[in-house]
């Protein structure tokens, strides 16, 4: 006679099991529900991860720091101890951070002799060492471009050469930050990271940069660049004398600018690259001084700037010699 | 009976003399983030008070002998070690020379007896170096020069580059571009050009940025 009938997907007759739970039916949609919900799970805690890193750099006193125009003496200095703690701890090295401030009377003005210059990008190579610049892209403020001698065409242009130089058929043009009277940067910015201070020098407040990256696309010259990676600079090799909006390391995601060193220039001192420079191509000085090298050039030497018909208004010049 | 005016009018006068006081108001106080820029008064005379130090030849030429001093160093001999007024007293072989002396001009010849690679368009020895006082320079009337005022000879040709370095733009500086703050160094012709060669050599450009 037919012994009672027993149900496959019972482990012991006696017990009661769910129908509708995984125990019951482990089949094919069960198991790729399973492994996708445990891949979607890893993706999202792998994604989620550096939110983890940057949580244990992160400090309430960074979080809520006011933008540097709303700070007074006793914040700043509060600011720029944190700031200096924390390069000595990523960094190992110590350093100074200033804040030296415009100076009365003075805006400062630039001019490049191109009969001069050879392209031999010792400018280049002294900002990226002055102003602390990731050693892993050697990164620069200034690009110089070798251009076919008769018009200034950047698009027949090269800043990647590296043959001797110069070359007979070539001319050199370094470019930096133009410092302009009417910078599109400072326009375009959301949240007013970036201003233009009383002796012409266009500055940016890394600390309140959001890194969204508008004055980088708004410069017709280029001459912002974004940091991609936290800077890497050996130990050995920083700069100590930095300045807050200037040359200190900068923190990953924000964007920065020649601006003229003005650790140096605001303390009376020549910027780097006009000391680097082997050919004397570089002038540097103050616009209102009317007894100046730069108003000298600017009085008695064919010179122009870069991308007038847009109206911005550089404070660098380009000057030939005949 | 004249209409009024509509009662709306006195009430609207009371809202234009509202917003013409918060207009007013407004463009004296200002908003917080005051984006322009007050024109700079124009800067006071800055009276230079550091001094300016040039980078010149502070002793007469000289050039290497084929001998070493007592400390190991290459002896060198100034040019009247050799020469008197009169050019004689050479003595051959007393200084390095010219391995390839295939001189065809009479101011090679000299260039390479002295061991000097010359190349300064048609310039030749005597033009620049005294005939009577070899330990001197002369100018183009005849007047002798010491080798540390030898700008003086440079800006007898180069009058352009001359003038553009007593403004500033010629030869670079290191320092500080406010003398009130600081000093400065500026070279002298001959610290940055070989005066025997003085067009700028080629050279090998730095890295270029990796990107």
């Amino acid at each position: 006679m037919p012994g009672p009938q027993i149900d496959p997907h019972r482990d012991d007759p006696g017990e009661e099991i769910d129908p509708h739970s995984v125990a019951a039916r482990p089949d094919r949609r069960t198991f790729f529900k399973l492994a996708f919900a445990t891949l979607g799970a890893t993706a999202f805690a792998r994604a989620m991860a550096p939110l983890q890193a940057w949580t244990e750099t992160l400090d309430k006193a960074s979080f809520v720091q006011q933008h540097y125009r709303e700070l007074d003496k006793q914040q700043m200095a509060t600011v720029l101890t944190r700031l200096e703690a924390e390069t000595a701890r990523d960094y190992g090295a110590k350093v100074s951070i200033s804040d030296p401030k415009p100076q009365p009377g003075v805006k400062f003005g630039y001019a490049l002799n191109l009969s001069v210059c050879n392209g031999c990008r010792r400018c280049a190579e002294a900002c990226h060492e002055e102003n602390n610049h990731d050693r892993a892209s050697h990164q620069s403020w200034i690009r110089v471009f070798e251009l076919d001698k008769g018009s200034i065409d950047f698009e027949s242009g090269s800043t990647t050469y590296d043959h001797a130089v110069p070359q007979p058929d070539k001319f050199y043009m370094p470019v930096q930050c133009q410092q302009c009277d009417n910078p599109p940067c400072v326009d375009v910015c959301p949240v007013e990271a970036t201003w233009k201070q009383a002796d012409g020098v266009v500055v940016v407040d890394y600390n309140w940069c959001i890194g969204c990256r508008y004055c980088e696309a708004a410069c017709p010259y280029h001459a912002r660049r974004f940091n991609w990676t936290k800077p890497f600079v050996p130990a050995a090799e920083v700069n100590p004398n930095q300045s807050y909006l200037g040359g200190r390391i900068r923190p990953r995601g924000v964007v920065d600018k020649c601006h003229f060193c003005t650790h140096r220039t605001r303390v009376g001192r020549l910027p780097a690259c006009l000391e680097a420079c082997p050919t004397g191509a570089r002038v540097f000085g103050n616009l209102l001084d009317p007894d100046s090298e730069i108003r000298r050039v600017l009085a008695a030497k064919r010179t122009f700037v870069l991308k007038e018909e847009l109206g911005l208004k550089p404070s660098f010049f380009y000057f030939f010699d005949e | 009976m004249a209409t009024r005016a509509a009662k709306t009018w006195p009430h609207g006068s009371v809202v234009t003399a509202a917003l013409l006081t918060a207009a007013v108001a407004l463009s004296t106080v200002g908003c917080e983030y005051d984006r322009s820029v007050a024109p700079p008064p124009p800067a006071k005379r800055r009276i230079a008070q550091y001094p300016v130090t040039y980078v010149r030849p502070t002793v007469p030429a000289s050039l290497p002998t084929k001998r070493r001093a007592f400390d190991g160093q290459v002896a060198r001999i100034a040019c009247s070690g050799c020469h008197d007024a009169a050019g004689a007293n050479v003595t051959a072989g007393e200084v390095d020379q010219n391995p390839a002396n295939t001189s065809e001009s009479q101011n090679e010849a000299g260039a390479d007896a002295h061991g000097v690679r010359l190349k300064h368009g048609d310039v030749t020895c005597l033009m620049c170096h005294s005939r009577t006082d070899r330990d001197a320079l002369t100018l183009a009337d005849g007047r002798t020069l010491e080798f540390a005022a030898a700008r003086r000879l440079c800006a007898q040709c180069h009058g352009p580059q001359h003038r553009d370095y007593l403004a500033g733009s010629h030869g670079g500086m290191n320092g500080h571009w406010d003398q009130s703050q600081g000093p400065r160094t500026r070279n002298d012709c001959t610290a940055c050009h070989d005066p025997h060669r003085p067009a700028w050599p080629m050279v090998t450009p730095l890295p270029a940025p990796r990107r």
